[in-house]
């Protein structure tokens, strides 16, 4: 599984901050694409990132599903704001209730490529979502912008 | 739960404690304000906040309340050291985002007509916007570490500022306890190049022209003068704080779990103050304060750069002072009273400024009299005012609101503003803006947020601070 490019997402309107709302049919799939969602809100053309450039793997743990993605979509935010890197592909390679691995492929930011358009502070931990039903799984998120 | 809300006073309004609440909860707020069910979100808020072990008084929301997550924007509570907890967030992400105004001898008249050149100057020597940082300003460990300790000491101690004393900067512009160790090496990463930048979202850095005094001894007191130009600072502690924020978060739900505390939200997660996990937020907290203190006495120094050297102005003509420094996203043990008694309480303002009343043994000698400064940002195109504590704050442990508060997402505020050409409009009432991102500006336009006005007045009528100033924006510099 791999998510590259824009994702299909709605976002919620929230008055300070701006929330994700993410279907998928499997589990995996809801995490790439949230990944893929943060990247499209941080960036004017997320699509600009050249996907093959650069490689990075990551290990995330948390104590549940939900606060799990919490963790994944700030780790995200951390690499991106220490290390100034901007990604474009994500594939999740193992996911459990409690811990992700992921491999996230990108580039260096460039600004005379790419433009932050939104700046995000963090994911947060209310109304926050991830569930299953029959036809697949539901993801919420609220960030901080 | 259902809650009720009972209107006690003219800018009161009571949550009585049912339920889980362990308080009432008490919402500053005018009936306009409060009109079409707009307190009731917040108000759900509120009563989550007070459910909190150890809260004392009031769980409490002033009239600039906006639904957050967690604790509620515009929002204190107060928690006994022993029985209480702290809790990440109700401090915020941006830890210590906060105002810093400073006054000068120039009248209106000298500086319109130069309006543009020290817009222009003010632009290029503080960076905002995303991801702004500055290069020139590359801090080593150990210099970070004395940010981190220092606050705003560590910039005057190398000639960054403009002079005064700091003992007109909240806490004196560094908190004692801050533990630079308790950083993640990814929260130093992210501070380090972000020193003396101001960001984007509400940030800005505004040339402003007193417009009218509504209480002239305390407005004298501080400078302040009809036609006098200002320049305030709206700003906090970058990524360092989001990512303090962060990190803590994850190590407090493991602690609520741990010491069994309730979360009506998880955004509430929280740990007892006197425990390591709790010592150890206050620590990193303290320390990403500090940073924000250093920040903004950074950003004061290029305006008094940018007056000397591209405006031409030396200190005699500018008479630049600074009036105060508030944060208004901060927690910190201050001593209050509390049913005639007084008591060392966890102070946790989100949203909220401290509002020292007259007499307060923490102001400083010129303040005295007159009380503490508060500074209340308004929005760009609109005003902002000055305020002064007084002694009915003591009810808010001290507290007064912050700012206007918005009132449309930015989602809806972008296409409320449309294709509008928002600097023209600005131009047109006499606002330079000088902005690094069209879409922050969009979000930004007076129509997303409350008119502060109104939030200042019930601020006002509700006895927590009185007007002292208002001030009209000349220049806007946004990120």
């Amino acid at each position: 599984m791999t998510t590259t490019g824009r994702p299909v997402y709605r976002q919620l309107d929230h008055t300070a901050d701006l929330g994700l709302l993410v279907r998928a049919p499997s589990a995996e799939l809801l995490f790439e694409r949230m990944a893929a969602a943060l990247f499209d809100v941080m960036l004017a053309d997320m699509e600009a990132v050249d996907s093959a450039a650069r490689s990075r793997d990551v290990v995330v743990e948390a104590s549940d599903r939900e606060t799990l993605l919490v963790a994944w979509l700030n780790e995200l935010i951390g690499i991106a704001a220490s290390e100034e890197l901007v990604f474009s592909r994500f594939e999740v390679t193992g996911l459990a209730v409690d811990r992700l691995s992921a491999r996230m492929g990108g580039e260096p930011f460039d600004p005379a490529r790419h433009r932050y358009e939104t700046e995000v502070k963090a994911a947060t931990y209310h109304y926050l979502l991830v569930s299953e039903d029959e036809d697949g799984w539901s993801g919420r998120v609220i960030l901080d912008v | 739960m259902q809650l009720r809300i009972e209107r006690i006073g003219r800018y009161r309004w009571r949550l009585p404690a049912a339920g889980s609440m362990r308080v009432d909860g008490l919402i500053y707020a005018s009936e306009d304000l409060a009109q079409g069910g707009a307190i009731e979100e917040p108000a759900r808020q509120v009563a989550n906040v007070a459910s909190l072990p150890g809260i004392v008084g009031h769980a409490i929301a002033m009239p600039d309340i906006h639904w957050g997550y967690g604790f509620p924007i515009g929002g204190v509570a107060a928690f006994d050291l022993d029985e209480g907890v702290v809790s990440p967030g109700g401090v915020g992400y941006d830890i210590n985002c906060g105002v810093r105004m400073l006054a000068t001898q120039l009248e209106v008249d000298q500086v319109s007509p130069r309006i543009q050149d020290l817009a222009e100057a003010l632009y290029r020597r503080v960076p905002a916007g995303l991801g702004s940082a500055r290069s020139d300003l590359k801090l080593s460990e150990k210099e970070l570490d004395r940010v981190l300790t220092e606050g705003a000491g560590w910039a005057s101690a190398r000639g960054y500022g403009v002079g005064d004393d700091q003992e007109r900067l909240e806490e004196h512009g560094c908190l004692e306890g801050a533990v630079p160790d308790h950083l993640s090496p990814r929260t130093r990463e992210r501070g380090r190049g972000q020193l003396g930048t101001l960001g984007s979202g509400n940030h800005f850095l505004e040339v402003q022209v007193v417009d009218e005094v509504f209480d002239a001894p305390a407005a004298d007191a501080m400078g302040l003068a009809t036609g006098r130009i200002v320049v305030t600072i709206h700003s906090g502690s970058r990524g360092l704080g989001y990512q303090v924020c962060d990190d803590f978060l994850k190590v407090m739900l493991g602690a609520a779990r741990k010491y069994g505390v309730e979360l009506p939200d998880r955004q509430l997660c929280c740990a007892p103050i006197g425990s390591p996990e709790g010592q150890r937020y206050l620590g990193a907290m303290y320390a990403a304060a500090n940073f924000a203190f250093a920040n903004r006495q950074l950003m004061a120094h290029q305006v008094r750069l940018a007056l000397e050297e591209e405006l031409g102005w030396p200190p005699g003509r500018h008479g630049l002072s600074t009036v105060y420094d508030v944060c208004h996203n901060i927690a910190k043990i201050e001593r209050r009273r509390v049913e005639g008694q007084e008591r060392e309480l966890c102070v946790h303002r989100k949203g909220a400024t401290r509002a020292l009343a007259p007499g307060d043994p923490e102001l400083p000698p010129v303040y005295r009299d007159v009380g503490q400064p508060v500074l209340i940002p308004g929005d760009m195109g609109r005003y902002s005012f000055v305020l002064a504590g007084r002694a009915g704050s003591e009810e808010a442990f001290c507290s007064s609101c912050h700012g206007a508060g918005r009132q449309m997402s930015r989602s809806a505020a972008r296409k409320a503003a449309g294709k509008r050409d928002v600097t023209s409009e600005l131009a047109s009432s006499g606002i330079i803006l000088r902005a690094t991102g069209r879409r922050t500006v969009l979000e930004e336009v007076s129509e997303a947020y409350k008119d502060v006005a109104d939030v200042v007045g019930a601020v006002d009528g509700a006895g927590l601070a009185g007007r002292v100033a208002r001030l009209r924006p000349l220049a806007v510099i946004k990120g």
